[in-house]
């Protein structure tokens, strides 16, 4: 089937001038608009003072630092967002694609009726609703509510105990890195038979204790009207991975689902036939296939977490989208550069990992 | 045991149910004050539904002025009627007309909506809000999205490098950036590119880039059936010697449309939930007007009825949505089945 040819070359010659005279039309008034608004063009202002303080952040940064560290903040921030949610969103999402496929009907409903409600409205919705509610809810931090004797919930935000390194601490993280690292190139060869991985999995669990056991703790306390010590989570940020996480833990448990379904049912049958129980069937069989399965779509769902996370706009918490495309755009009035800055930190987000998804499938394809 | 584990997390419903449900129905109900009861003021116990009440036409009309209101009455009822027209047998299967229908319908509701002519006074849309404008401005972006992604996908699916590469380029960036990137590319970067005489409302940029985010996700819906037609379908159009537009029009897209079809309905869904986005540039929809009335102090302690109520519509309406495309679904897996 082939489009058009010859008949159409000079039509298409014409829609191409066309394109190209309306862009460089559009393009030089552009220009003329932003020289007499007064507007630098350029990406000279990241090196000015940014001159605002932004609520949360990871590295240090004060308002006589740059836009170009803030934009680093703000990126981090995002990244961080991100990354919360999806390691949580995936676990609840397998819990709900487990519950889903369950063979009592009753747990079967319950995960339709998560999978339903939370794909069904919108998720700004659902970040504004919890966030209105969380504030009406949590008290003062004078009454904060103690979770667990080590962390303090109130409407500042959640704050948890800060561990900082010790030089002992280090040592005992150290040595469990070696000891996986050691373990897994040990057993790359053959797969480990069931008392070697239960000590592998026990020396490694004693190290980690260790090294948490060493580090050096601070445990929040409330202060009069405010609460001391501790990493404290800004409520902004508590709900919008709250919110996100169960979001896309939805859209994720359908991943997981149609994964599992997509395996065939004789692979079942063969694993009961091997004498495996339904658990050891799972893991060992239908699991690894499943997740084969579902790689391309889960990675797809995991760049719209990333994606929305950009909603953080919404409840000011300080990410890209709020510190970028609001703040630093409102500032510097530099609309082309701070928009396509932003736009491209996200395309090559998505595009790194749609590429890793690539070659994944590539791989699997030859291994076929 | 997976039948102990069952019936463990079972039982771990159940008390969620049997605990969480009771306060929530005495919260809503029982304890609720409704419009019309013998109290004019809510006590703080249970739901408040006075206040949805209340505000009940900024929610559906945003700032529009009362006694205009009427307009925006009609377009919904001849929304309404023309719906259950489409379920009358005769006009079952008349796509064309549905398609003339909505097209016609929404440029006639933007018209009485605005106003300014026909001795209508004339409503400024920063004065538009609530649901209609939610319903609005998901309309257009899905009436819009539907030619532009066809001729998106058409133009990835072909042959021409040059409109491959930009319709390509086009999609990916669109779907690479979060929707809220697009909204203040259209809202800052709009006035800076287009000469118009007073500048270009903030209503009509967001619509322009609702409509862009809309296109790029309706032309991978439909690219995706595109490319699961069979090449023997080419193929053979070819050999009945019907060149490509002809081919694509009786031959292909008859065929992939059907199939795009519970995928369009999908990326309807998606339009509709993320429309909501507008807010944050300022373009109050229901979802925007709901969070404006509980951040009013009078209300504030009221944020949970106006939630409730949003969700509520929201739920309402891509539910529907979508058991109409799993139903979509089941009739076309019947119908690829049979024997031409």
């Amino acid at each position: 089937m082939r489009p058009p040819g010859r008949r159409a070359l000079p039509i298409q010659l014409l829609i191409y001038l066309a394109v190209a005279a309306i862009a460089v039309a559009v393009a030089l008034y552009a220009i003329d608009v932003m020289r007499s608004r007064g507007i630098q063009a350029g990406f000279g202002f990241l090196k000015n003072t940014a001159g605002f303080e932004i609520g949360f952040k990871l590295i240090a940064f004060d308002s006589t630092n740059s836009y170009g560290r803030a934009f680093v903040v703000a990126l981090l921030n995002t990244l961080l967002v991100s990354g919360l949610s999806i390691v949580l969103g995936t676990a609840i999402g397998l819990v709900v694609a487990v519950a889903r496929l369950a063979p009592i009907p009753a747990i079967r409903a319950v995960g339709t009726l998560y999978v339903e409600a939370l794909r069904n409205t919108p998720l700004l919705f659902q970040l504004l609703a919890v966030y209105a509610f969380s504030l009406a809810v949590l008290p003062p931090p004078r009454d904060s509510i103690a979770v667990g004797a080590i962390a303090l919930l109130n409407n500042r935000g959640i704050f948890l105990p800060s561990g900082a390194m010790t030089p002992r601490a280090a040592l005992a993280a150290i040595a469990l890195v070696l000891w996986l690292a050691g373990c897994w190139w040990l057993g790359r060869r053959q797969p480990m038979r069931r008392p070697a991985g239960a000590l592998v999995a026990s020396v490694g669990v004693a190290l980690a204790v260790t090294a948490l056991g060493l580090m050096d703790w601070v445990v929040p306390k409330v202060l009069g009207f405010n609460v001391a010590g501790g990493i404290a989570l800004v409520p902004e940020l508590a709900v919008l991975v709250f919110a996100l996480s169960l979001y896309s833990a939805a859209f994720i448990a359908e991943t997981f689902r149609s994964g599992f379904l997509a395996v065939p049912p004789g692979q079942w049958h063969a694993a009961f036939a091997l004498g495996l129980d339904r658990a050891a069937a799972i893991r060992g069989v239908v699991l690894p296939q499943a997740l084969r399965a579902c790689v391309p779509a889960l990675a797809s769902q995991y760049i719209n977490v990333i994606k929305a996370s950009s909603l953080a706009a919404a409840v000011g918490f300080p990410d890209l989208m709020q510190v970028f495309g609001k703040t630093t755009l409102n500032q510097t009035g530099q609309a082309v550069e701070v928009i396509v800055l932003t736009m491209a930190v996200y395309l090559c987000i998505s595009m790194a990992i749609a590429g890793a998804v690539q070659g994944y499938e590539r791989r699997v394809a030859r291994e076929r | 045991m997976p039948n102990r584990a069952s019936a463990v997390a079972l039982l771990l419903a159940l008390i969620i149910v049997g605990v969480a449900a009771p306060p929530v129905f005495t919260w809503a109900v029982l304890d609720a004050t409704f419009p019309g009861s013998a109290h004019d003021r809510c006590d703080t116990r249970g739901a408040c539904w006075l206040f949805v009440a209340e505000r009940l036409p900024q929610f559906l009309y945003g700032y529009y002025p009362a006694p205009e209101r009427w307009r925006i009455q009609a377009i919904a009822a001849v929304v309404a009627v023309w719906c259950a027209m489409l379920l009358l047998p005769a006009f079952r299967r008349r796509l064309d007309l549905a398609i003339g229908a909505i097209c016609a319908g929404l440029a006639a509701g933007y018209l009485l909506a605005a106003g300014g002519m026909l001795g209508l006074p004339k409503v400024e849309t920063n004065l538009w809000g609530g649901l209609f404008v939610t319903l609005m401005l998901s309309a257009t972006a899905m009436v819009t999205s539907f030619p532009a992604g066809v001729a998106l996908a058409l133009a990835r699916h072909g042959r021409n490098p040059m409109l491959r590469a930009l319709a390509g380029a086009f999609v990916e960036i669109i779907r690479g950036v979060p929707l809220l990137a697009i909204l203040f590319l259209a809202v800052v970067l709009i006035p800076l590119f287009i000469p118009a005489e007073g500048g270009i409302g903030l209503f009509a940029r967001v619509v322009v880039g609702l409509c862009l985010y809309a296109s790029a996700y309706m032309a991978e819906a439909i690219r995706g059936s595109l490319q699961s037609i069979p090449p023997g379908q080419f193929d053979a159009a070819a050999a009945l010697g019907l060149r490509y537009w002809p081919a694509m029009r009786l031959v292909i897209l008859p065929q992939a449309m059907r199939r795009a079809v519970p995928n369009i309905i999908n990326t309807f869904i998606q339009i509709l939930k993320d429309s909501t986005l507008v807010l944050i540039v300022g373009v109050f929809d229901l979802l925007g007007m709901v969070n404006l009335a509980v951040s009013d102090p009078k209300w504030m302690a009221n944020s949970t009825e106006g939630f409730v109520f949003a969700g509520l519509v929201f739920f309402a309406l891509c539910f529907t949505m979508s058991r109409l495309s799993l139903r979509v679904e089941r009739l076309l897996s019947r119908g690829e089945g049979r024997a031409p």
